[in-house]
Order: structure tokens, then C-alpha cells, then sequence
């Protein structure tokens, strides 16, 4: 067939009467082509230009409130209302394509019925007379009070009680748990208080941990209504019917599991697969400390206070493995540590450290070290006994990686930093002597701090927050305070 | 010389012409008909009744519709074969409908088949059940490979097929010893055919293959050849 088309075009070619037909042929089918019907009706109208101002790019409003916006509309062709069609609608991106339709008239006038979050508010003018539309597109952040705030779990009359600062408005929700729950309480001995927002798959909760019966409870972030107790949160029946002695949350190093430790035991939940719930004890001879090393990595790491070495879950499997002893064993061997954590913190991603005790109580250590959960490296820097102010007697401890190397400690009243690189310190806040610090913790440069005050004769707990500034050498200046809320605040977590 | 040119291309345009011709539309004009979705000839159910409490326990036969779906029920029957079966109707399973359906615009059915675990012996060996696919006038009867149904019962625990597969990966190597201990700590056996298992049930295989590595762990077992139950990589 080849042979026969290659025959039959080189003998077309080489005769020039063919090559004159070819060319005219390509010419009528050139002409053929280009002729097409003109669909014009002859009949021009003019378009008009509209402007659409007075807007705010993102707009803020609550749940239930009424949201006005009066935009300025200006016609270069000086049409009036009557002349053009008003649309406001909103969506997201999981919902663009049944958008809420707010309103018809220029002027929006609606009260807000959309759940907290983002939306995209878009403005839809068009000309009757053309069929041209104009938009202006802007943010809509619709909030209710539990949006943005310092969640507070305290701990009044044995209760669980969960209350919370709207840190916008300044709003304070005394037992919102109770609110959200017809006048129910948390449950009993508080733990901790945790937002996780959603991640794919995984809905959005705040887990708040007890050692009670039901381990805890998982709430609506938006409403604060119990979905479920920690109890029926796991995938095999938990087992026995005593108290659940849940003592910490480890949050999801990379977004791929977080991990419940109860009873020293570590349960790992697939948060990249949407398990809600989590998985039986991973195997092994071990009895975590409710410390843990894993901001900035995608991996996490522990610490086994009962074997006395670093664990990690460096992959997805039912097992924690130990790390590589590596170059640095003779400053640190990761699988012979040989002293109890107590505190643990980050310098940078992958670079932390930890507060640790010897076995007889007599000193406590600092070790830095920098460690990879995923490939079970782990690399000393340095490890010392601790010599600051009456650190054998620190009762909280806090530190974060906005402010590197900064070790917070407290006892009884007062408030101590740490240099872990200068090895130099000293005290930085006195409540006031009938003061007790209960709780500290750091997040970015805001230090939080849960108190009693002893010379109350009821509801002695509260807390404050303090900015933590380097200018000028390190200082500490209180920007919130709230006073006289429960009996004891148990922890204090950010929501946003 | 012309003469060869207007030849060749006259053949040319009558070998495209030739080339052209309506496109057939095969469609499906028979009688539908009905077959065992998940059944050929070699197959066969074996089917383990150990970890059932009650007396009777329920195997869901799928059958499927070849052809159109139609708009009303349509009936079809199965019938036993006495050739093959060793169960008898009434001691070890219960006595099959006259008929069954396929829902209005369905393409799928399913039979429910129940067996009866009283027999002492289901105990040591298995019952056998033949069941046929048979004509009515509402539907025929499909691939003809894909019409018999053998089913293998006992008491006793059956390693299913898909262990060394897939469960392995959570429970390690097989062993009837295992097996029992799973039912004990599950208190349920494992789907006979690893289709039975959604994506959803992964997760609580993968955590009750934790919690069995653990006893195995934390207790010295041996299997039935006298060979201790090791602790595995357990996900």
C-alpha cells in the first residue's frame, strides 16, 4: 500500500500539468473554507460602563447579626435601578455551585444564617438592556462567639468546666461546655483542652481529656455540643469499665496522625485518612511521658520515662522504634538516657530539648539535641546539669520556638527564664505572694498563665496573658486578665 | 500513461468507499437472564460457622441480571442439587423460597441462605450444598459457567483465602490457634472473601491485629504443631 501511494504521488508531481490541478485544487479548498455565514443582525448597542464602590474588600459579622451594605452604583449611561438587576450571593470553595443568594436589591439587607467561616460575597449587577453583568467579589468572615479565643478548661467543684474569651470582642462565655449542652458538665479531673481543625477529611473538634470514666469528651468547635466521649472513640471496644487515666494529646507532627497518651500508653489516630477515632496502645515495653518532640517535623518523638530512652513513630506502623545512637554517643545515647523527662521544648524544627531529672532526684539536666523522627536520627549537642534559680523546686514549665532557647519555669508565685545557651537566668514575673502558679504555657510570644489567688475565698482561679519581648533584655508585660472564674485553671488553649 | 493514473485512483476511492459501512449497534436483545455474581465452576463458598452463637447463620448469595433492568420485579428460582449436596434441607440449612426477585431497575439480587450449625457432624468435616439457577418466565438463566453455587460448611475454623494476602499484614502467619484467638478477642470471624470487606473495616482489622500481636506478646502460646506463637510487626 506504502509503495503504491509513494508511486502514485511521485508521478503526480513530476508532471507539471498535475501540479497546476493540485495547485487550483488547494485553492478552492482554501476559498471553500473561509466562506461563512455572517450571523450579524446589523444592530449595534452601545455598552455601558458601571461601577461598583463602597465595599470593604473582607467584611466581619456574626452569626444572626444583621449584615447591611449599602454600595454606591454609578451608570456612565446614567441608567437608573429599574434599569439593571442586583444579585448578592456567597459561597465557598466547596459550595460554589449552589450558592447562597442573599439578596435582589441594591442595597443588602439580610441577618446572617451562614455557619462560622470564609465565604466569597460577590455583587451581580446587570444591564437589562444588553444582558452585561458587572461583579465586585469580597471576603465575608462570618463568626459566632466561639470563633477566635483562648479556650479555658479549669477545674471548679471536681467539674470540668470549659469557658471561653472571644479575644476579638473581648466577650467572656462563662461555661460554654454547660451552654452548648443544656447545663451539662465535661466530666471530672480535667486534663486538657485541644482544637484540631479540620484537616481534608477530618472534621473539625475540640478534644478535651479527663481522668474520668468516660476519658473525655469531643465537642463541636463551632457550637461547643458533645459529639461523643472519649470512650466510644476508639476503633476496637475500649476495654474495662474503670476510669480512663487519660494524661495528654500529642498534636500530628505532618498531618498524618495525633496520638492520645493513657496510662503511658500511646494511641495513634490516622488523621490523613479521616479516622475520628483512635487505634489500641501501640506495642511495645514502654511508659511515655506526656512530653513529646515533634513542632516542624513529620514525625513524632517521645520519651519512655520507664525504660529511660527516646522513642519514635517514625512510620505509620503499631510500634514505636528506637533511634539511631549515631556519632554523639558519648554526650547522649538516645537508647540509654538514664534520667526521667519532665519538660520538653523546641529550638527549631527538628533541634529541641529537654529538662530531665536523675533517677535518685538529686539534679536535673539539660540536654539539646537535634533529632529526625522519620529516619530515627539523633544527634547530641550538649548535656548539663542545670544550675538557674531554684530549679530543683520548678513546677511548670514553658518555652517556644518564637523565642528560641528560653527556658519559663515557676515556683509557688513566681515566674523564672532560662538561657539554655548562656546557661544564665533569673526571675522575670512575682504574682504576688498568695499567688499559685498552676499553669504555663507559650504560644508564638504570648506567655499564659493559670493561677489561684489565696485570698479569695471562692472561685480562686484565674489567668493572664503576657507579652514576652528581648528589647531591652527579656521582659514581660501582662495584656490580659481574668480573675475569680473557677477553682483551678487546668489549661488555656488558642482558637482560631 | 494517464489512462494508468485515472486506474489506480478509481481503485483507490473504491477501496475507501468499501471501507465505510454503518456501524452495527450490538445491543442486548435476548431475554434477561440471571447468573451467580461472585460463583464459576471451579469456585466454591466454604463457609465456617465457629464464631456464630446462634443456632443459625445467614450466607448472602449475589446474583446478577443480564440484560436490561426492568421496570417491574422480575422472579427467578434456585434449585438444589441432590447430586452434590450432602446437606440435608431442614437438619443443616433451611428450606430454600420458590422464588426470588430482582427488584424493579436493579441489576443485582441477593439470596439469603441459611445454615443450621446443630450437626455434631459439622464438627469434623463439612456439609456440602449444590444450588442451581433455573429459567422462569420472567428471566432465563445467563453465563452458563456462572450458574451453580457450591457451598462447603463446618463448625470447625477455615482459613480463609485471603489471609497469607491480606491479613497477614495485621495478624501475622496463619495458625488455627490464632484463628480461635481472634474470634475470641473479636467475637467475630473474618469474612470469607476479602470482597466482603469495605474500606471502612480496615482500620478495626488493623487495631484488633494490635490487640491480638499483644496477647500473643504478652503470652506463650504454641500453635498446633507445637511451635510458640511469635509477636509480629503488628500495624
Amino acid at each position: 500500500m506504502r509503495m503504491i501511494i509513494e508511486f502514485y504521488l511521485g508521478q503526480l508531481f513530476n508532471n507539471i500539468e498535475n501540479m497546476k490541478y493540485l495547485h487550483l485544487l488547494c485553492l478552492l479548498t482554501l476559498f471553500g473554507s473561509s466562506c461563512v455565514k455572517d450571523n450579524s443582525t446589523g444592530r449595534i448597542l452601545p455598552i455601558d460602563d458601571i461601577l461598583i464602590e463602597g465595599i470593604e474588600d473582607t467584611l466581619r459579622v456574626s452569626m444572626d447579626d444583621n449584615l447591611i451594605i449599602d454600595p454606591k452604583v454609578t451608570s456612565k449611561m446614567e441608567k437608573t435601578e429599574e434599569d439593571l438587576d442586583f444579585v448578592w450571593y456567597s459561597y465557598t470553595n466547596t459550595s460554589q455551585f449552589v450558592a447562597d443568594t442573599l439578596g435582589k436589591n441594591r442595597k443588602l439587607q439580610v441577618a446572617v444564617a451562614m455557619s462560622p467561616g470564609t465565604y466569597d460575597l460577590v455583587l451581580r449587577v446587570t444591564d437589562r438592556s444588553t444582558g452585561i453583568f458587572y461583579k465586585y467579589n469580597s471576603k465575608l468572615q462570618v463568626v459566632n462567639d466561639f470563633t477566635t479565643g483562648i479556650m479555658i478548661l479549669a477545674e471548679t467543684g471536681g467539674k470540668s468546666m470549659v469557658h471561653f474569651l472571644n479575644t476579638v470582642s473581648g466577650k467572656f462565655i462563662e461555661d460554654a461546655y454547660g451552654k452548648g449542652n443544656e447545663g451539662a458538665v465535661a466530666g471530672s479531673n480535667p486534663v486538657s483542652i485541644t482544637y484540631n481543625p479540620q484537616n481534608f477529611s477530618f472534621p473539625a473538634e475540640v478534644l478535651i481529656l479527663n481522668k474520668d470514666l468516660d476519658g473525655g469528651v469531643v465537642i463541636n468547635p463551632v457550637t461547643f455540643k458533645k459529639d461523643r466521649v472519649l470512650r466510644n472513640s476508639f476503633l476496637t471496644p475500649w476495654q474495662g469499665s474503670d476510669i480512663i487515666q487519660s494524661q495528654g494529646y500529642v498534636g500530628r507532627g505532618g498531618g498524618l496522625q495525633d496520638y492520645i497518651i493513657i496510662d503511658g500508653q500511646l494511641h495513634n489516630r490516622s488523621v490523613n485518612a479521616g479516622d475520628i477515632k483512635f487505634k489500641p496502645g501501640l506495642l511495645g515495653d514502654y511508659y511515655l511521658s506526656t512530653m513529646y518532640f515533634n513542632e516542624g517535623a513529620s514525625r513524632s518523638g517521645f520519651y519512655d520515662n520507664k525504660n529511660m530512652r527516646f522513642l519514635c513513630h517514625n512510620n505509620t506502623s503499631g510500634s514505636l522504634n528506637q533511634y539511631l545512637s549515631g556519632s554523639t554517643i558519648d554526650i547522649i545515647d538516645p537508647n540509654k538516657v538514664n534520667l526521667k523527662l519532665i519538660y520538653s521544648g523546641t529550638v527549631s524544627s527538628n533541634e529541641y530539648f529537654g529538662l530531665f531529672e536523675d533517677p535518685s532526684g538529686q539534679n536535673r539536666w539539660l540536654l539539646r539535641f537535634a533529632m529526625n523522627s522519620l529516619s530515627q536520627s539523633f544527634t547530641a549537642k550538649e548535656k548539663f546539669i542545670v544550675t538557674a534559680a531554684d530549679i530543683m523546686n520548678a513546677e511548670k514549665y514553658a518555652s517556644s520556638s518564637a523565642l528560641q532557647n528560653y527556658l519559663f519555669y515557676s515556683i509557688g508565685n513566681a515566674i523564672y527564664v532560662y538561657n539554655i545557651v548562656s546557661k544564665s537566668g533569673g526571675k522575670i514575673l512575682d504574682l504576688g505572694s498568695n499567688i499559685q502558679i498552676d499553669f504555663m504555657e507559650m504560644n508564638g510570644v504570648e506567655l499564659k498563665v493559670g493561677f489561684r489567688d489565696h485570698t479569695k475565698t471562692t472561685l480562686k482561679g484565674g489567668f493572664a496573658t503576657y507579652g514576652i519581648s528581648t528589647l531591652g533584655g527579656i521582659n514581660a508585660q501582662r495584656t490580659r486578665l481574668k480573675e475569680g472564674i473557677c477553682d483551678r485553671i487546668v489549661d488555656l488553649t488558642d482558637k482560631k | 500513461m494517464k489512462n494508468r493514473y485515472y486506474v489506480l485512483t478509481c481503485i483507490m476511492v473504491a477501496v475507501a468507499l468499501y471501507g465505510c459501512k454503518e456501524n452495527e449497534r450490538q445491543l442486548y436483545s435476548e431475554k434477561p437472564a440471571v447468573y451467580f455474581t461472585s460463583f464459576s465452576e471451579q469456585d466454591s463458598l466454604i463457609h465456617s460457622l465457629v464464631a456464630v452463637e446462634s443456632r443459625e447463620d445467614t450466607v448472602h448469595l449475589a446474583v446478577s441480571l443480564l440484560g436490561h433492568a426492568m421496570p417491574t420485579a422480575q422472579k427467578f428460582k434456585i434449585s438444589v442439587d441432590p447430586k452434590y449436596s450432602t446437606a440435608i434441607e431442614g437438619v443443616h440449612y433451611e428450606k430454600l423460597k420458590e422464588e426470588y426477585n430482582v427488584d424493579p431497575n436493579k441489576f443485582r439480587a441477593t439470596v439469603p441462605l441459611i445454615l443450621i450449625k446443630g450437626d455434631p457432624q459439622l464438627n469434623t468435616g463439612f456439609l456440602k450444598l449444590g444450588l442451581m439457577l433455573t429459567a422462569t418466565n420472567d428471566l432465563g438463566v445467563g453465563y452458563p459457567n456462572k450458574l451453580y453455587a457450591k457451598v462447603w460448611f463446618t463448625n470447625e475454623l477455615v482459613k480463609p483465602i485471603y489471609w497469607d494476602s491480606f491479613l497477614k499484614i495485621y495478624y501475622g502467619e496463619y495458625s488455627k490457634v490464632k484463628h480461635q484467638k481472634c474470634l475470641d478477642i473479636q467475637g467475630f470471624d473474618f469474612p470469607a472473601t476479602m470482597a466482603e470487606i469495605p474500606s471502612s473495616m480496615f482500620g478495626t482489622l488493623m487495631s484488633y491485629g494490635r490487640l491480638v500481636c499483644k496477647y500473643f506478646t504478652d503470652n506463650v502460646v504454641h500453635d498446633e504443631n507445637d511451635n510458640r506463637i511469635l509477636p509480629w510487626p503488628a500495624f
